[in-house]
């Protein structure tokens, strides 16, 4: 037990910075569960085709601004079944209103025929990662077992074009999941670069940058950011759509960034070690990305992390209003311009759901940053 | 607990005091029970490795090591009105509800603890660059204390710390006083430290580590100074240190610690010449003297502090002591027993220590 | 056209909300009362006086920027004052007087170099103004030769290359305070942007005060109460405040209000006030309408600096010195307002243009949710409409306050901070 003992503790010495970190953040509750719940939204966001019922093309009608389906567990006698729902019809209705007749259509349960939630269905054709299948996670089948298309489940209700929204929601994550990532990749690169430019030779390399910083972040950046995205021309594919706003968004991401890497190298430079390295010959360029960067780059994660939900809330402010991604593509801010005014949200409340899940991200992406941070200091 | 009373002579009594530290590993004893006791006037050197419990025993006299601490045992204090304070053990206030209230006890530890902490018992820190916040000017702070204990008055505080800055060597009081710390050396920081510790005119002076940060020869001014100031101000001194040189300057009694236990004390001259414990000897052997031949090797103790988390039974110095005795070192924890002449050992494998009789009888068990 | 109507009436209204103020010679008497009273107190009390008259200072500033804004001579006003403030820093804190003068000095360049920027920014989409008039107009039928096209581009001097655009406009600007023509509203830049000016500074000067006003005392006592119930819960209402988007908090404040009251709190103002102009009794709807804008636009930079507050009191509370202060015998309160909050304030301080810089950013996505009347909607119309000197100049006069904001933080940083004064000297 002993020798046991000293082993941990030997391991515990010897651990590295990464290693340490790791741990520290195994401790940390609500990191781990941000960390779990962010992979299952990425999870689900990759094999959005499984898992959505629908898809992109999928709309119905009929199904128009309707609420969640519902979902029944009894019967009409009361007893427990397999759960069911009700396909919609249409109906006309003849109302009298102020002595004249109106004619008004009304959509409601259909009780004639009962359609059973079954999982693994075969449904709408998809390739991820290569592998094509028509094998959706779940969705209905009449009561011979046959996939019907005619009924549909939509558990999040349908939007305004008669699409499933959670459907919609997953592979709207696709986009709002990945710009964010992506454009934090850029501000990455470029705030340790020009940062690392800045505070490693100084000067008037330094004065240049940082008055360009200076003049960025000086200005609010959702003005900035709709002011760029206003110079994205019209009707251009989604593709390029998606790489516009990626740039958009890291526009002023990096600015930040480089600050903190300027005033780590500014202060590191000092450093003996640094100084060791100079006399020994080593070039400027290794210096950096050996000696340097190495010092402070957990900290710089940490940074990233709590960067990204800016950007999160960039994008989606940004296609709710109109300027980001646009209707053909589907993203989280896409999906909540539906919710644009007073009247669509008291007549369709459910169209906030996508909400939970840009809240729920956010969130996510913000413990697990706390998380980092603590992990990441040594001195806890 | 309640009948204790203290010797006539001494101005702090420490008996089993045990500082436990909640971490997430679990629980750390950082010091295991030390007993020790300081003489009006006299000066005793706390000794030991870094990490071995010092600096916590010296904060638990002041009550301010961090929440996370939780002190048992006991610390008796003298006061100047001649009062005996238990630091450790408050009367807790009356129960309301049931339940003493830690409010009420926080509430009811400030009130006696205030009159105490920065006028009877002050303390000088390890690390005067950090010791001074940075946002006031060392005037500002060192007045602080005096307007706290002594007067209302801001002149007179003014004038009072202005007398105490020059009396520690501070050149130019007048002026430093409106200047801010990062305007100052660190000998001279120090210095400012030292002053606002004895602004008040403390009956106990802590010095954790006062000169660690500090060169040599600033060093050297700092000890004379402290030296000189005890006989002006005729205070005890509880001076903590790793550095046995300063030990033998400034002690007149010195007790080692290793693991959070006082493994020997004894007069100052005494440990030198007659060290007992195997970790003091160890110590004393590590300590470069003027003499010794330039082949000789400086001793070193093997091996590194163990973590103080889930220790091992037996005695603390077990896996680096070259004296241990298998089965009864491992098994038993050796507790301080007086030797004569005012030194006191814990260890089975000393000479003249009780304790060894019993270790062939007792290892099979 | 409805939507049109209500608009230019909220302006208005706006207008004579401070109007309201101005006629009644409120920020006259105000200005001229204070300075009386500073006046006999200097005579009077001496002593009183010195303690007061920084503070006095103060008040006047923001009395004479309230009344200088009501009446046209606030340029006049506010760098006389600043002429003023200089001249007595110089005569009583050197050190400091050499940092603010440097700092205002890098102020211009800077400002040209935004107005760049911005400008670059703004010609960036393909086409101008005029193609998108046409486009409009040939939407409805009206059809445009080359000639006429390229007339119409002469006129509103668009035939330049950008850059020599951009040279005439800073020329203007410089010369004749002229920013520009407006061609979607057919008026000069600078009287469309002054419609909503007032309104939106005061909302957002009023947004900023109850940001620190709030997060600064929930901060502290998060700090203090570390991993209490109280820590937990507040942290977490932070984190969901930081972590809505505001314009969504506002559709579902909105929404929530629709369905327990009935009514729809759309914009500042009711449909009383338009009509009726502002009077005494509708001060208390009109405060409570502008409550939903407070609230909307105001938390996620609330939440965001009770999180700073709480992260730099916690690493301030763990220093060293304040072990020297309990030592020492200081109680905790002294630990906590006289040690650790001056020091926690550094960043919180150096944040402050930031926060005004998220204001703008929050409030103009909020705004055209809450149709109120302030400069959001109108920037996010002559963006699509590539009215650039409207657009450009609306993002550079928030720029230039963001930049101001920064300039005012930074000198309270170096009054707070002896490090930093010092610093500059070197």
């Amino acid at each position: 037990m002993f020798k046991k003992k000293t082993m941990q503790d030997e391991s515990y010495y010897l651990a590295g910075q990464w290693q340490l970190m790791w741990r520290k953040l195994k401790k940390h509750k609500l990191a781990k569960l941000s960390l779990a719940v962010l992979a299952i939204l990425y999870i689900t966001a990759l094999f959005a085709d499984f898992f959505a019922p629908y898809g992109l093309e999928q709309f119905s009608a009929l199904y128009k601004n309707t609420a969640p389906t519902k979902v029944y567990w009894q019967d009409e006698e009361g007893k427990l079944s397999r759960p069911y729902v009700y396909k919609l019809k249409k109906e006309n209705k003849m109302e009298k209103v102020d002595g004249k007749i109106s004619m008004q259509t009304i959509i409601t349960e259909d009780t004639s025929e009962k359609y059973y939630i079954a999982f693994f269905v075969e449904g709408i054709e998809y390739k991820v990662l290569g592998i094509k299948s028509n094998i959706h996670l779940y969705g209905l089948v009449n009561e011979a077992g046959e996939v019907d298309q005619k009924a549909r489940i939509n558990i999040f209700g349908a939007d305004s074009t008669g699409m499933d929204i959670f459907s919609r929601i997953l592979f709207g994550g696709r986009v709002s999941l990945t710009i964010p990532f992506v454009s934090a990749a850029i501000s990455f690169v470029l705030g340790i670069l020009l940062g690392g430019i800045s505070g490693y030779f100084g000067g008037m390399v330094d004065n240049v940058i940082q008055r360009i910083i200076e003049v960025l972040s000086a200005i609010p950046s959702i003005p900035l950011w709709m002011a760029l995205s206003a110079a994205i021309p019209p009707g251009i594919p989604v593709a390029s759509m998606y790489l516009y706003i990626t740039i958009i968004l890291s526009f002023i991401g990096w600015t930040g960034l480089a600050r903190v890497v300027r005033g780590k190298f500014i202060s590191l430079r000092k450093e003996d070690y640094v100084m060791a390295a100079k006399l020994a010959g080593v070039s400027d360029f290794k210096i950096i990305v050996k000696h340097l960067v190495p010092g402070f780059l957990s900290y710089l994660i940490v940074n990233l992390t709590l960067g990204i939900p800016g950007s999160i809330l960039g994008e989606t402010s940004m296609s709710y209003l109109g300027l980001g991604m646009k209707a053909p593509a589907t993203s989280w801010g896409v999906l909540l311009k539906e919710t644009e005014n007073l009247e669509s949200v008291a007549q369709c409340p459910w169209k906030l759901i996508p909400l939970a899940f840009v809240v729920i991200t956010v969130l996510a992406f913000n413990f697990l940053g706390d998380g980092l941070r603590d992990a990441a200091d040594p001195y806890k | 607990m309640e009948n204790y009373t203290m010797h006539p002579d001494n101005i702090i009594e420490v008996r089993d005091l045990k500082v436990n530290i909640k971490i997430d590993e679990g629980t750390l004893t950082a010091v295991r029970g030390v007993n020790f006791e300081i003489k009006k006037g006299e000066t005793l050197g706390l000794v030991g490795e870094s990490g071995c419990g010092k600096s916590l025993t010296s904060k638990a006299i002041l009550d301010i090591n961090t929440k996370n601490c939780e002190t048992t045992g006991s610390i008796h204090f003298r006061t100047t009105e001649g009062e005996e304070i238990d630091i450790v053990n408050m009367p807790v206030p009356p129960k309301r509800n049931g339940k003493p209230r830690v409010k009420a006890i926080q509430k009811m530890r400030t009130k006696v603890l205030k009159p105490i902490r920065g006028k009877q018992i002050s303390m000088i820190f390890q690390e005067p660059m950090v010791a001074f916040s940075p946002m006031y000017t060392i005037g500002n702070q060192i007045m602080e204390a005096a307007l706290l204990h002594i007067t209302k008055d801001k002149e007179e505080a003014r004038r009072l710390s202005i007398d105490v800055m020059t009396k520690v060597g501070i050149a130019n009081a007048e002026k430093r006083f409106d200047q801010y710390p990062h305007e100052f050396s660190g000998g001279m920081l120090q210095r400012a430290l030292i002053s606002m510790a004895l602004v008040c005119n403390p009956q106990l002076l802590i010095a954790d580590e006062p000169t660690t940060a500090l060169d040599v020869t600033i060093q050297a001014q700092i000890l004379e100074l402290m030296k000189e100031l005890q006989k002006d101000f005729g205070m005890s001194i509880l001076f903590i240190t790793h550095d046995l040189g300063t030990v033998a300057k400034m002690c007149d009694r010195v007790a080692v610690m290793y693991l959070g236990r006082i493994v020997e004390s004894a007069p100052a001259m005494e440990i030198y010449k007659n060290p007992q414990h195997p970790y003091t000897q160890g110590l004393i052997g590590s300590v470069h003297k003027i003499g010794t031949k330039s082949q000789e090797r400086l001793f070193s103790i093997e091996g590194t502090v163990p973590l103080a988390l889930n220790l091992p039974a037996g005695c603390g110095f077990y896996e680096r002591c070259h004296k241990r005795i298998e089965g009864v070192c491992n098994v038993y924890d050796p507790a301080l027993v007086d030797v004569g002449n005012d030194h006191k050992i814990a260890c089975f494998a000393c000479t003249g220590c009780p304790n060894a009789v019993n270790k062939e009888g007792k290892a099979d068990e | 056209m409805q939507e049109v109507l209500t608009d230019a009436a909220a302006v208005s209204t706006a207008g004579s909300f401070f109007q309201f103020i101005a006629d009644r010679w409120i920020g006259y008497l105000l200005v001229a009362l204070a300075v009386a009273a500073l006046c006999i107190l200097r005579f009077k009390k001496k002593e009183l006086y010195q303690k007061l008259e920084s503070w006095g200072l103060i008040f006047i500033t923001a009395v004479a920027v309230f009344g200088g804004l009501v009446g046209k001579f606030i340029w006049i006003l506010l760098i006389g004052l600043l002429v003023y403030l200089l001249m007595r820093l110089k005569m009583r804190n050197k050190e400091m007087y050499r940092y603010v003068k440097q700092r205002l000095l890098m102020f211009i360049p800077t400002v040209i170099i935004i107005a760049f920027v911005i400008f670059f920014i703004i010609q960036l989409p393909p086409g101008d103004y005029v193609t998108s008039y046409v486009a409009a107009m040939s939407a409805e039928g009206e059809i445009f030769t080359p000639e006429q096209i390229a007339d119409l581009r002469l006129q509103y001097g668009l035939d330049d290359p950008w850059y020599i655009q951009f040279f005439n406009w800073v020329k203007d600007i410089v010369l004749h305070g002229d920013f520009g023509y407006s061609f979607e509203y057919g008026r000069d830049v600078w009287d469309v942007i002054m419609d909503r000016l007032y309104l939106t500074l005061a909302i957002s000067f009023v947004i900023l005060v109850f940001q620190y006003g709030v997060s600064l005392p929930i901060g502290i006592y998060c700090a203090r109460h570390q991993y209490s119930v109280g820590d937990y819960a507040l942290s977490f209402i932070g984190f969901i405040g930081t972590a809505t988007p505001n314009f969504l908090l506002a559709i579902i404040i909105m929404y929530y209000l629709y369905t327990s009251t009935g009514h729809v709190y759309l914009g500042l103002f009711s449909t009383e006030m338009l009509q009726n102009g502002m009077r005494w009794e509708y001060v208390p709807e009109f405060l409570g309408r502008c409550a939903i804008p407070l609230i909307v636009i105001g938390t996620s930079g609330t939440c965001g600096i009770i999180r700073t507050v709480r992260a730099q009191m916690l690493d301030e509370q763990a220093r060293q010195y304040t072990l020297t202060a309990r030592a020492k015998g200081c109680s905790e309160k002294t630990i906590t307002y006289k040690y650790c909050l001056r020091a926690a304030m550094n960043p919180v301080v150096s944040g402050m243009a930031g926060s005004l810089r998220t204001i703008f950013s929050g409030s103009t996505v909020s705004a055209i949710v809450m149709n109120l009347a302030i400069q959001g909607p109108v920037l996010l119309a002559a963006l699509k409409a590539q009215d650039m000197y409207l657009a450009g100049t609306t993002v550079l006069i928030q720029a230039i306050l963001v930049l101001v904001g920064t300039l005012l933080s930074d000198i309270a940083l170096a009054w707070l901070d002896p490090r930093i004064r010092f610093s500059e000297r070197g």
